[in-house]
């Protein structure tokens, strides 16, 4: 019954003039930036707080956390449209939502990813409401081995993401995972591979990659197809009711994977130092994993817009609640709104909850508020956006080249990863033309430093001694069940040779 | 017409005969446009915080008329950023901030310059280093600790390899004569405090400003490595290393630093605009409240101060053999 007490109280906050005021102001900012290749959420939200000290901090924390909203819901509409990644947790929307935009269904795809972004953040919002302090402090158990364990789970399921030779999804994987390996080695303090370049010391940043791989590759491979055949424009752009009907429909008809990405996405978000991003990828993976067709993933499947959307919103949101109700930051964003409230003048941790009441409940009544408007707002917004594909192909693409090449350079404010963008454009349509699939790789260059990190980190914890996965409870269940997850295509395959093997001899 | 014509061609003369004139002299005021202020973490890092508190005094207090704008190059511990502003030779409109890592970095990965090549503008202040546990810890004075530490090797954590937070956890193996301790290196000061409270390490040497929102529901300081006690309500209880038998001071500088072969006023401005910062009721209550001990120094004395300190890194980083 407090807790009705207390978010009444909150909506009392959000519902003031200035803080609906400063929401939708915040939540147009997020959206220009989501759209904004490079120019992520956590830049976003960084670059307005010095502003807010102009604001009581309520108002300032509501308008920070718009900012991300529109960042989250943001990032898929470039994803979508030009299989450029807008933010890092949008790189999983490229793999269905683009082949769907291809197929002319654009207006569909974005219309499906904003409600389910929706749905991604009332549940979240609801967890928020129902359990902040045991969530977190459960999510404090997470160390090293168990973060670790959880990236493996993440991996395992992309077992079967590559389409066609296993052989080359490998290839692909161990090509993302060397680029990780590049620059200052956390545990040991010296550089690999740097070849002792200074500007290298900062290591391949997966943004600068993946807009060059997928955004700058996927020109090519569109330039070369106009240049061969006479393409007419297959691209049906008329979108307005119906679209928002059919995506109203479809997260309808997968409404249980929708709530269950929401609920793992929240989750992974709640975990110290992960994010939106490795969420949106286990949403992906993990529909994929359990769905009737996983066939029909990477070639537009509907499905695999929505779940690693609504994954990546919840764990958006999630990654606020450790913040808080013990003043840790669940992700880079969170940092800085963390960096916020030194500025207003309060002090982040345990008594935050008790000692500013209107703060935090004002912020928690927002999220309902701000995910709805931005609902609104989005959806208002689809005709016009899907409308951008009716622009001439000749005028577009220069554009999206210059803004590929923006984004990547003010994501570090370096030269580098400029030169990245270009050259992994060549070898992104020179791996598409080799028939090597882009998203393992994808994949692998945005877990890969986190996943070596925690992996390193619980071996020195364990002495050396790998058994240290499997001695601590939580880990333990992880890795047993990613192991099978990884085994379980091998199984497979045994068992279609048994199969075949017996047919030929009868 | 005529008249009025001529009339409006001399009055646009003036302005651009002004500009000819009193060029060098405009040209001389600083600031006339936005000035860029590096960091060498990503947004919401250890410096970051500290930069964007910086410049949050700045919106309200207006102590420079242009906009201070934070540009985040994380990566190599500092390398990158300082790399940076080394490259904007003259730019007076460019400036970094620095942790101990602008003094190690250089020497420890043998990077073509040091801080020898900047143009100093400010130190604001010292960071303390207090030793954390966890609440519940058994380790209830350094004395335990430190005895616990010569039976078996305790596993600590700290922000990267062979930065600050390992030179200390170093320091009191050596001091101490304790078994090595098992070090866990995270990415920043957050994780750390995290670890700590999540009792997945045993140990940490966060700031203040990291842990202290912890303390006394999840973490407990043991010590704080620096020559007085700290000056904050609640923790005048804790020891200084001196007190517990670790003879050993280290802080973290929190200085400012410019590219080399700025003009003579946008170093002045600068600094004119740190000094100020540096009395500002916000910064100082904000140094009280997370035991920053506020110094200033600029200039010769600054540039000595970083000397000094790079002696004593020196020999830490040879006593333990990460240099030669």
């Amino acid at each position: 019954m407090e807790t009705i007490g207390h978010l009444m109280m909150g909506f009392g906050v959000a519902f003031q003039p200035l803080s609906l005021l400063m929401m939708v102001l915040g939540l147009l900012l997020g959206l220009a930036v989501g759209v904004l290749p490079g120019l992520g959420g956590t830049a976003g939200v960084a670059l307005l707080l010095p502003l807010t000290v102009l604001v009581p901090p309520e108002v300032a924390i509501i308008f920070l956390a718009a900012i991300y909203w529109g960042a989250l819901y943001g990032g898929v509409i470039t994803s979508v449209l030009f299989a450029i990644p807008g933010e890092p947790w949008s790189v999983a929307l490229i793999f269905d939502g683009y082949p769907m935009a291809k197929q002319g269904k654009s207006g569909l795809a974005l219309s499906a990813a904003f409600i389910a972004s929706f749905v991604g953040i009332v549940v979240a919002a609801l967890i928020f409401v129902a359990a902040a302090m045991p969530l977190a402090l459960f999510a404090l158990k997470f160390g090293p081995p168990e973060m670790f364990a959880i990236m493996l789970l993440a991996f395992s399921t992309f077992v079967g993401l590559g389409t066609g030779q296993p052989s080359k999804t490998l290839v692909s994987t161990a090509f993302g995972l060397l680029l990780t390996a590049v620059g200052l080695d956390l545990v040991t303090g010296q550089p690999r591979l740097t070849f002792g370049q200074i500007s290298w010391l900062s290591g391949y940043h997966f943004v600068p990659i993946t807009i060059g791989m997928f955004g700058i590759g996927e020109i090519m491979i569109d330039g070369e197809d106009r240049f061969n055949t006479e393409i007419k424009e297959v691209i049906h752009a008329k979108v307005g009711i119906k679209d928002m009907k059919e995506g109203l429909k479809a997260i309808w008809a997968f409404f249980p994977q929708t709530v269950l990405a929401s609920l793992m996405g929240f989750f992974v978000g709640v975990l110290p130092g992960t994010g939106a991003t490795p969420a949106s990828f286990l949403g992906y993976g993990l529909a994929k994993q359990y769905s009737k067709h996983p066939e029909r993933y990477g070639h537009g499947a509907i499905e695999g817009v929505i779940a690693p959307q609504a994954a990546a919103n919840s764990a958006g949101t999630g990654s606020l609640l450790p913040m808080v109700s013990l003043g840790i930051p669940g992700s880079p964003t969170a940092a800085v709104l963390l960096a916020g409230l030194y500025m207003w003048g309060l002090w982040p941790g345990p008594r935050l909850f008790t000692e500013q009441p209107v703060f935090v409940w004002g912020l928690i009544a927002s999220l309902f508020l701000s995910g709805t408007v931005c609902l609104i707002i989005c959806m208002v917004g689809v005709p016009a956006l899907a409308a951008i594909m009716r622009v001439p192909w000749g005028m577009l693409t220069p554009t999206i080249i210059i803004a590929c090449f923006i984004g990547s350079f003010v994501m570090r404010n370096i030269m580098f990863d400029v030169w990245c963008t270009l050259i992994f454009g060549w070898i992104g349509y020179v791996m598409k033309k080799l028939k090597y699939p882009l998203a393992p790789l994808a994949v692998a260059l945005v877990l890969g430093d986190m996943t070596e990190r925690f992996f390193r980190q619980s071996l020195i914890m364990g002495d050396g001694n790998p058994m240290v996965f499997f001695d601590r409870p939580i880990s333990k269940w992880f890795m047993i069940v990613a192991i099978l997850l990884f085994a379980f295509p091998v199984f497979q395959l045994v068992k279609a040779k048994v199969k075949a093997g017996k047919a030929q001899a009868a | 017409m005529k008249v009025l014509r001529t009339r409006l061609f001399i009055l646009l003369l003036v302005p651009i005969a002004c500009v000819f004139l009193f060029g060098q002299v405009a040209e001389a005021a600083w600031p006339t446009r936005p000035v860029e202020f590096t960091i060498s973490a990503g947004a919401g890092g250890g410096a970051d915080k500290y930069a964007r508190f910086l410049i949050g005094l700045n919106v309200k207090g207006k102590y420079i008329s242009e906009a201070i704008i934070p540009v985040n190059k994380p990566g190599g511990a500092g390398a990158v950023a300082m790399q940076a502003v080394l490259g904007q030779k003259g730019n007076g409109y460019q400036m970094l901030i620095t942790l101990n890592s602008f003094i190690t970095t250089p020497l420890f990965q043998n990077l073509p310059f040091t801080f020898r090549d900047f143009t100093p503008i400010a130190l604001l202040a010292l960071d303390n280093f207090p030793l954390w546990v966890y609440k519940d810890s058994p380790y209830k004075t350094a004395a335990d600790f430190i005895a616990a530490a010569k039976e078996k090797s305790i596993q600590v954590g700290g922000t990267g390899s062979k930065q600050e937070d390992e030179i200390v956890f170093r320091a009191i193996e050596k001091i101490a004569g304790t078994k090595p301790f098992k070090y866990v290196p995270f990415k920043g000061g957050g994780d750390v405090a995290k670890a700590l409270v999540g009792k997945h390490i045993e140990a940490s040497v966060n700031q203040v400003s990291e842990a202290g929102g912890f303390f006394p529901e999840f973490v407990r300081p043991l010590c704080v490595f620096q020559d007085e006690r700290l000056a904050i309500p609640g923790y005048e209880d804790v020891p200084t290393g001196k007190e517990v038998g670790l003879d050993f001071s280290y802080e973290m500088m929190r200085a400012i630093f410019a590219p080399p072969g700025i003009s003579k006023e946008a170093q002045d401005g600068l600094v004119g605009l740190f000094q100020k910062i540096s009395e500002d009721a916000d910064w100082k209550a904000f140094a009280e409240k997370t035991g920053l001990k506020r110094t200033f120094l600029t200039g010769d004395a600054l540039m000595k101060f970083a000397e000094d300190y790079e002696k004593k890194h020196i020999d830490i980083m040879k006593s333990q053999g990460w240099i030669k």
